[in-house]
Parts: C-alpha cells; structure tokens; sequence
C-alpha cells in the first residue's frame, strides 16, 4: 500500500545517487584509470572546493559571445552570516579562478587534473543526473593547435584504455559559428535564438528564423548549410568554399592543422568533424570536442578551448580542457559488457 | 538492459493517427514491414530486411525513447516534441500531423483582456507549453493539468481557457468555444538521439535524405 500521508525522511532528493559496492567499485575503477592516464602523461591534481562564492560561476558565464544555461543551473544557499555560496557547478571555472589568483605571471605551460563532483539544478524529469562526477584535465598557457591535438590524443586514448566499441570524438570550433554571426549582424536575442535552432539541428527552423531576417544572403546560405556541416576531414574543405568572414576561416584553417597533427595516430579514425556542434559552455572560444560511444544516448566527455575564461578572474591564460563523465564511462562499459 | 547495443538502427514510431504517415516515410527510406507485423499486438517488430527494428511508443514518449537513445530517431508531433523539453537534434519537419496548438474559450472571452485579471485558470494536456506561453505573456495562470477532453474542463468551470490542439475545431464549435489565437504551428517532426547522429551518422543521413526526397 502506498501511504500518501507520511515522507520518508530517509530518501533521496531527485537526481541523486547512492554507489554501494559494486556500482562504487566500477566508478573508482574508470576514475582511476583516467587518473592514471593523466598522472603518466605529466599533469598534476588540483582538489578544488565543493563550494565558493556565489559570483564565481556567474563571472565565468560573462566570458562568453552567447551565455548558456549553466548561471541558471547552479545551486545558492545562504550561510550563517548572510553570503551567498554555491556549490561547485563547473570545474573549469574554479580551475580558472585559481590560475588567475595563483599562477598569474607565470607563463610557463600548466598540466591540471581534477576529479569529484559537480551539482547541477538540472531540469527535474526522466531521471537526469544533478550531481556529475567527472575527471577531468586542462592545458593552461598554451594556445598552440599542439595542445589542442594532445587534448584529443589523450580523450582517444582514454577511451580506447576501457576498450570501448564504436567511440566518436566529434570536434566543431565556435570560431565558425561566431564568424557567421558577425558577418550576419545579428545580436542579443535574435543570436540566441539562432544558435538554439543550430544546436538542435532544426533545417526548416532555421529556414522560418532566415525567411524573417534581414541578413545577407551569402550568409543565410551558409547557416542553412550549418546543420550538414559533419562528416570526416572533407566537410571542411565544403565548409571552406562558403566561410565568409575571416574568423570562419580561421576556424577552419585551425581545425586542417589540428587534423594534420592527430591524422598519423591509429586512434584518429575515430575523429568526426561537426561544425554545427556549437552547444557547449559559453567560454569556449576556440575548438569543442564531445567523446561518444555505444550504449549510452549522450556524450559521455565534453571539453573545449577556452582563451578568455581565466581574464574575466583576472589572469589572460590561453586554455583547452575537458572532462569525463566517470557514469556515463562506466555506463558504457557495463552495456556493452553485457552483449 | 540496453536494446539498442547494435549496428540495427533502432526507431519510435507513435501509435495512432500518425503512424501510418511514419511507416510510408520508412518505405521511401527503403524500410518495408509486412502488414501482419504492423497490426500485431506486438510492442516491437522488425523491417523484412532485419536492419532497421520500431519501438511503438505512446505520441508523448517518443521524445524521451529517443533523447535516452534507446532509439536512435523517432517520429513525432511538434506539440509533443516542445511539451517533454527533451535534448535532440530535429533536422527535418514532415509533410503529415499538420495542426496547431491554440488557446481557446467562450467567445465573450475573446477580446478579454488578460493582463487585466489577477490569474486565469489554464487547463491543458501540455502544461509546459502553457506556462511558457502565460509566463511570455506575463500573465499570472494557473494550470491545471489533464490527460483527456480539456474542453470540458470549461465548460464544467475548472477553467477559464484550454490550451489544446486544434485541427478542425469541429468540437469547439459543437461546445460553444472558439479559438482565440494558435500560439505552436504543429507538423510531424524527424528527431534524432544527439549520439546516434555520430555513431551510426551514415545510416542516418541516407534515410533523412532518403525522406527529405
């Protein structure tokens, strides 16, 4: 019988998880293995804290072209003596609090890892995680398509450590996408509104959104290509015969260098290239990369460059990181264990 | 348990008046069911060629099928689509499932003004997509949310308006009401689980394009 007059102090708020012997065991089993991928590779662990000031998060979400949802997700509570706190909603931004406040001068190149949680006021239906563990690693002060390329070889790598079938890393760059924006004029909401359609694909939304604007017609043409822009090496060449403004371009020149650097490696076969893949944080300046594999329906690691974030905290560091999501990874192992 | 763990491409097709319109967008897409399996009772089948296997889901669960990726695409009406908020991509619209979502009331409500009252009560089967519309509008409403025939609702008097989807507005009309503005143009829409689109993206361009014709 359910007693719908008594709550039982002893459950859980939605979106959150006990992990109990086995389940704790695969979760320590994927974090330590990227941990130890990481360690080998020369990056050094920074324990950030679970909360800090309330700001933290909003002035990393001023470092973008287009903000994101994220300001709005993040969890605020009062202490005792009236601050505003709230928990740790990304890493990357804590990471580049403290780079601004601790490293700032130094301009010798910084291997960071972390691993723990991050809580998330994600949208409360069908079961999404609000508290996100990941592992995750960032290159500081340096801009170089190299670190981009070392990014990717160690997000394949990683994956191909936990024998993962059928991986993808799809990689876009922002730079694209806000080259077509400048040249188009359009801002505000109207950009907004754009970038909503692009993330979600939406070719006759898109269409309606172009029919009502006045913008020019070279650009209409290739935002309305936009959403088939994906494929292996050869979708930037298409891409190139219609990138208008110089920083399309340079995105695109950016993403051929990157591709000359990873081509040689065995692993590159799993590399994809979607430039309609703009959906992200909204720091990411430079390339964005999300790792997918079978049997899970989202991406199970995110990351991308990000030039601008640690200024807004007071530091210029150029940087690129990413994180794994250490459920999701261990998701995938179990599903396609079972086979 | 996982169903989707292969190369099959996996799709949720909804049951009713849609569904017919989808297995026909499957056919162009060279996907052929024999009618015996069509009008089984069974919750899943498979095409005569094995490679592609349908999910029949209830209209509003397509999109969840489908953002969890236990099906790789999915069809489904706008309405539902926008009422689940779910993350996937949608590249293409369909030419079927054409309607709208509209408010609707007694005539003499018509040129009410809303900002005026101090809360209009909303019953809908897409409480969502009411509060978005209410919220923009910024008018205070109280939504009440209800599974069949919303047009009772006020005509009974738990509401003050419907929203709903309106295809002929045969019953409206038959109960007195009308319709006071369509706030979501509704087509049947192509959507797309965010890691299929990379894991299995051959198979899946083919049959857009196979569609998009």
């Amino acid at each position: 019988m359910i007693d719908q007059t008594t709550k039982n102090p002893l459950r859980l708020p939605a979106g959150i998880k006990d992990f109990i012997f086995d389940e704790a065991k695969e979760h320590r089993f994927v974090e330590r293995a990227l941990i130890d991928l990481l360690i080998e590779n020369g990056y050094g662990e920074i324990i950030t804290p679970t909360f800090e000031h309330g700001e933290i998060f909003e002035i990393a979400t001023k470092a973008g072209m287009i903000r994101n949802g994220l300001d709005e997700k993040v969890y605020r509570f009062l202490d005792r003596d009236g601050n505003l706190l709230a928990l740790r909603a990304d890493f990357t931004a804590q990471i580049a609090r403290i780079a601004a406040s601790r490293f700032k001068g130094l301009t010798k190149e910084l291997k960071i890892f972390y691993t723990g949680k991050v809580f998330r006021a994600e949208p409360h239906h069908e079961g999404r995680s609000r508290e996100k563990w990941q592992v995750g690693f960032e290159i500081l002060n340096k801009s170089s398509i190299a670190a981009d390329a070392e990014a990717v070889i160690h997000i394949l790598e990683a994956l191909d450590k936990f024998k993962l079938k059928n991986v993808r890393v799809a990689i876009g760059h922002i730079g694209y996408f806000h080259g077509l924006i400048k040249e188009s004029g359009l801002a505000g909401d109207k950009m907004k509104a754009l970038k909503y359609l692009v993330e979600r694909k939406d070719s006759a939304g898109i269409e309606r959104f172009l029919d009502e604007t006045a913008i020019d017609d070279e650009v209409k043409n290739v935002l309305l290509a936009l959403p088939d822009l994906h494929g292996d090496i050869t979708v930037l060449q298409k891409a190139k015969a219609c990138a208008g403004h110089e920083k399309s371009m340079q995105a695109l020149l950016k993403l051929d260098k990157l591709w000359d650097e990873i081509s040689g490696h065995p692993l590159s076969k799993n590399v994809f290239f979607d430039l309609s893949e703009v959906e992200g944080m909204g720091y990411y300046t430079g390339i964005m990369i999300k790792a997918f594999t079978e049997g899970v329906g989202s991406e199970v690691g995110s990351g991308g460059r990000y030039d601008q974030l640690t200024a807004v905290f007071g530091a210029e560091m150029p940087a690129i990181g990413f994180s794994f999501d250490v459920d999701l990874v261990g998701k995938a192992i179990k599903i396609q264990k079972e086979k | 348990m996982n169903i989707n763990r292969s190369n099959k491409i996996i799709a949720a097709l909804p049951k009713g008046k849609l569904l017919a319109p989808a297995f026909a967008k499957l056919k162009i897409a060279g996907y052929e069911f024999s009618d015996t399996e069509k009008r089984s009772r069974k919750l899943i089948i498979a095409d005569t060629s094995k490679s592609v296997r349908v999910l029949f889901v209830k209209p509003s669960d397509v999109p969840i099928y489908v953002e969890h990726g236990i099906a790789d695409f999915g069809i489904v009406g706008r309405d539902s689509l926008v009422e689940s908020c779910v993350d996937v991509f949608e590249p293409l619209e369909l030419d079927f499932g054409r309607c709208g979502l509209a408010i609707a009331g007694y005539p003499r409500d018509e040129n009410h003004d809303w900002r005026l009252r101090s809360s209009v009560r909303v019953a809908t089967k897409y409480p969502n997509i009411a509060r978005w519309y209410f919220d923009k509008l910024g008018v205070q409403a109280e939504i009440i949310a209800l599974h069949g025939s919303v047009e009772l609702g006020v005509l009974a008097g738990l509401a003050d308006v419907i929203v709903d989807i309106v295809e002929t507005g045969t019953t409206l009309k038959e109960n007195g009401l009308t319709v006071f503005e369509e706030i979501l143009p509704v087509t049947a829409i192509f959507i797309i689980n965010k890691a299929s689109h990379k894991l299995k993206l051959h198979e899946l361009d083919r049959i857009v394009s196979a569609i998009k014709g």
